[in-house]
């Protein structure tokens, strides 16, 4: 074994063993190993929702679309800042009637807020395929971890079979404590390395920040712009747009809102959390380094750029630090996505379905599905096809349709009716599946439509016509005497 | 508008809750603008320097939201 690999290899062991020991002394009830029992303190909720933003996605995904597609990677340091902005008016609010009403999950909150146990399960089924990419992700993410700290002694293939099964293990001994307490070790380990790397790898290489990038813009003018077409300023903003409005429709983002014990958490996350997007920064730091260093990795590969560079810069025992930090930012988001994944469909697709399951019967069945899920992923995971950030992108195209019947169920008139939620949702979510099924774009169907409408991101054209759709509908299913919220 | 017993809408008797909508201005509406001009800062691209200003001023923007928020609420 190579010392990359044992460095990766001890790291696993030790994020288990956080598992184990967090788990220790306490009784996993369905309601301790999703949420945690309630009352963790603003630490734990920071260090939890911090978590689900340093993903590979990060670390993979940002440096490899800085390496593969330039200045469109940028996309990724703003919709953060706007979510963040956005999450000081609207996670208080979902906080509070969570806790008023006893509620674990999101669909909890719209089967409860509408009065309709359906809605509950189609919301949960959105949300669990939008997450069945973001996991594939993290996977695709751990695999190129192994495969390239094995110095591709290992395949990437057979690295994400050893991922999966070092996945499953991990949510099986750990739930939301273990996860928590790794999200501590991972956090300090992605910050330490990624300012490192991105202040490290321009110098080394380029002698500074200034003087790699004039060599970039020489070796490929307009790179570091937004191009004319495609990844254009247009598809720039629908997907900041996107990505931001969709930031806490993930199901998992949603049930870690409620293990928070006040509101004030919320409130000093909206402050603090905007800053931590900027170890992105130092990420795309370097992605681009790597361009005029390790050149030539097309489509996918693009990916690889970071442990690629760092493959030629760097001895085997950083290599192996560097990749265990990767590794962390794999396992506790995907962790969390499979346990949630499962448990939505346990509790709140077989659950709702099958009234009367009890309760010991749904965790088990939660458990049993951790590895089904697990292997769904790991099937889509083999087919292959394009880099990372993709992937996360299609999640938020699903998981983005469920924002505007969120959002319009707040206020004090209730503006969305049962119907309504139903008749948009089913909308947004049928263009989504209708565009992704036929491989057509906006451009391919209207090839005469200006660039700037053609280039929107199609997630944010399927959730217009699912405001539209949602408002007719409730227009027309509203009831005379407006109906006052359970 | 408003029911009875039903809390206000967010922005009201709090006018500078107003402030939160600037970050999605300057990354939405300014950002492509910006990036229009294809200047450098010492090298780097003014779009990311752009971005980075940004995302420290939501922070500072957010604390003074949240700062306000306390004094208003205090009995």
């Amino acid at each position: 074994m190579n010392p990359a690999l044992l460095v990766l290899a001890l790291f696993l062991l030790l994020s288990l063993a956080l598992g184990v020991w967090a788990r220790r002394g306490h009784d996993m009830s369905l309601e301790q190993w999703t949420v945690g029992g309630r009352g963790f303190g603003s630490l734990f909720v920071f260090l939890l929702m911090a978590g689900e933003i340093y993903t590979t996605f990060t670390f993979l995904g940002g440096s490899g679309w800085a390496y593969g597609r330039g200045a469109p990677a940028f996309y990724i340091l703003c919709y953060g800042a706007l979510a963040y902005s956005m999450s000081y008016f609207l996670l208080p609010a979902i906080w509070r009637y969570g806790i008023e009403h006893r509620l674990h999950s999101q669909a909890d909150f719209f089967a409860h807020k509408f009065g309709s146990p359906a809605l509950g399960v189609l919301v949960s089924l959105v949300g669990v395929a939008a997450m069945v990419p973001y996991l594939v992700l993290q996977l695709k993410g751990l695999g190129i971890i192994v495969s390239e700290t094995s110095y591709g002694r290992i395949s990437v293939a057979h690295a994400v079979w050893i991922s999966v099964v070092v996945l499953v293990a991990y949510v099986i001994v750990s739930g939301v404590r273990g996860s928590a307490w790794t999200a501590v070790v991972k956090d300090v380990m992605i910050l330490a390395v990624a300012v490192a790397l991105g202040i490290y790898l321009p110098v080394h290489h380029y002698g500074g920040l200034g003087a790699m990038f004039r060599a970039i813009e020489q070796a490929h003018p307009g790179f570091l712009s937004l191009p004319a077409r495609g990844m254009s300023a247009s598809w720039f903003v629908s997907t900041v747009l996107l990505s931001s409005l969709g930031f806490y429709m993930w199901p998992h983002g949603f049930a870690s809102t409620y293990t928070a014990r006040s509101e004030d958490a919320f409130r000093r996350n909206a402050v603090v959390l905007p800053l931590y997007q900027l170890v992105l920064l130092f990420v795309f730091f370097a992605g681009f380094a790597a361009i005029l260093k390790v050149p030539g990795l097309k489509g996918p590969d693009a990916d690889l750029s970071l442990l690629r560079l760092c493959r030629i810069t760097f001895g085997p025992w950083t290599v192996g630090l560097i990749g265990a930090a990767g590794l962390l930012t794999a396992l506790v988001p995907g962790s969390m996505l499979l346990m949630a994944a499962s448990t939505i469909l346990a509790k709140n697709v077989y659950g709702a379905l099958v009234p009367g399951t009890s309760e010991a019967r749904i965790a088990i069945l939660a458990r049993w599905l951790v590895p089904v899920v697990a292997l769904v992923s790991v099937f889509i995971t083999l087919r292959g096809g394009s880099t990372l950030v993709p992937y996360l992108l299609l999640g938020y195209t699903f998981v983005t349709q469920l924002f505007p019947a969120l959002l319009l169920s707040l206020p004090a008139r209730r503006v969305v009716t049962r119907a309504g939620a139903f008749a948009g949702i089913l909308t947004g979510v049928a263009i989504v599946v209708g565009v992704q099924a036929s491989g057509l774009t906006l451009a391919k169907l209207f090839p005469t439509w200006p660039s700037v409408l053609t280039d929107l991101n199609i997630g944010i054209v399927a959730m217009v016509a699912n405001v539209l759709i949602l408002l007719v509908v409730s227009a027309a299913t509203r009831r005379p005497v407006p109906r006052t919220s359970a | 508008m408003s029911d009875p017993g039903r809390p206000p809408p967010v922005s009201a008797g709090r006018p500078y809750r107003w402030l939160a909508l600037l970050p999605t201005l300057a990354l939405c509406v300014g950002a492509p603008l910006i990036d229009r001009l294809h200047a450098t800062v010492a090298g780097v691209p003014l779009l990311l320097v752009w971005i980075v200003a940004w995302l420290l001023l939501t922070s500072v923007i957010m604390a003074v939201i949240a700062a306000l928020d306390r004094r208003m609420e205090r009995p």
